[in-house]
């Protein structure tokens, strides 16, 4: 009888961690409801350190450029949503990115800090590496600066080189194997717009369409590792058809 | 419904803020600092005198991206400052990007 209760209690003891952990692993707002949000308590946290990370990705190749601006303003929406007081977590994690975007001296200091704050979860790690190598992609092509950047976090995170090897090439992979469209007919269908529609309109629907496919670092955590490669491909697709309306409008 | 939509605009403007204040932070705070003049004039500076000079929104967007497209010291409203700091290089940004860019100035009090 006794053994029972022992069990019991070991197993519901079990049944907490488990539930707590991975309430934390999914970054609910749940888990976050009695974070205190500050300037110095987010910076200190696995996300402000990413959000650092991810200033020091974007801006290592000297300007930060539309689609860019784009995919971190709707991470800052994104991380945002799972804190209390949404709008002032958003007001801080835009102070930290300003911050640390010009700054190269502490990047190993936070990416260092960022590998033993999840050195225990490494499908997370897995997940912020994607999103940082996904980000140097998506301008094109990773400059040599990008390049630099992602191996000091990368060794800083004590991210198996390996792993990170492998991911960079599927990146890689994936980027060729993105056809421009052919016509551009298509380019519009991708958009789900008309040729006769006006710029403004075409622009709302892009914005809109990378809003709803984007990668999302929160939405991330517990999906496969291919989730990184197929928002990136998608949200890719959409910027070049944009960039083909764009471009046959301006000769047209 | 009103209230939907008044909501979903305040919410449109909020993330158009997001990126606009990320396209100026990342390209442009280098040399045009918020409000002190280092070596380009201030922000503060540029906006008071394109404001000036075009009150409306859209000449003043239009003005503001059309001239850092192809900067040229005859056609700046700003000629003592060109003197001061030479003229601004031409950086290839798209023209569409220095709208948005010039749009979120407009917009924003830098104090």
């Amino acid at each position: 009888m006794s053994n029972m209760i022992i069990l019991a209690l070991l197993g519901a003891v079990f049944y907490y961690i488990f539930k707590s952990y991975n309430k934390y692993e999914n970054y609910s707002k749940e888990a976050f409801k009695n974070f205190s949000v500050s300037h110095e308590s987010l910076k200190k946290s696995e996300l402000g350190l990413f959000v650092a990370l991810v200033a020091k990705v974007a801006k290592a190749d000297g300007r930060v450029d539309a689609l860019e601006a784009q995919l971190i303003g709707i991470m800052f929406d994104d991380i945002s949503a799972v804190f209390p007081e949404p709008e002032k977590t958003k007001g801080i994690l835009k102070d930290i990115f300003n911050e640390e975007k010009d700054r190269s001296d502490d990047l190993e200091a936070i990416a260092h800090a960022l590998g033993e704050a999840t050195h225990s979860d490494k499908a997370k790690q897995q997940q912020f590496m994607g999103f940082l190598i996904q980000l140097a992609f998506i301008d094109g092509e990773v400059s040599k600066e990008e390049d630099e950047a992602l191996q000091d976090i990368a060794a800083a995170m004590n991210f198996n080189p390996k792993n990170y090897h492998a991911i960079f090439e599927q990146f890689e992979k994936m980027m060729q194997n993105i056809t421009p469209k052919a016509n551009i007919n298509d380019a519009y269908k991708l958009l789900e717009v008309s040729q006769s529609d006006d710029m403004s309109v075409i622009k709302k629907a892009y914005r809109k369409l990378v809003r709803q496919y984007h990668p999302d670092i929160i939405k991330s955590q517990g999906k496969s590792e291919a989730y990184m490669q197929e928002a990136t491909q998608k949200t890719q697709e959409i910027n070049q058809a944009y960039e083909m309306i764009k471009e046959a409008r301006k000769n047209g | 419904m009103k209230k939907i939509s008044l909501l979903s605009l305040v919410i449109l403007n909020l993330q158009a803020g997001n990126y606009g204040s990320l396209l100026l932070q990342g390209n442009c705070i280098t040399c045009h600092h918020e409000t002190k003049a280092i070596s380009a004039p201030s922000l503060h500076d540029i906006r008071k005198n394109y404001l000036n000079a075009y009150a409306k929104k859209s000449d003043f967007i239009q003005a503001m991206s059309q001239w850092v497209l192809a900067p040229d010291a005859q056609t700046s409203i700003m000629t003592q400052a060109v003197k001061k700091y030479e003229l601004m290089p031409q950086l290839n940004f798209q023209k569409d990007v220095l709208e948005d860019i010039s749009a979120y100035i407009y917009e924003t009090d830098f104090k």
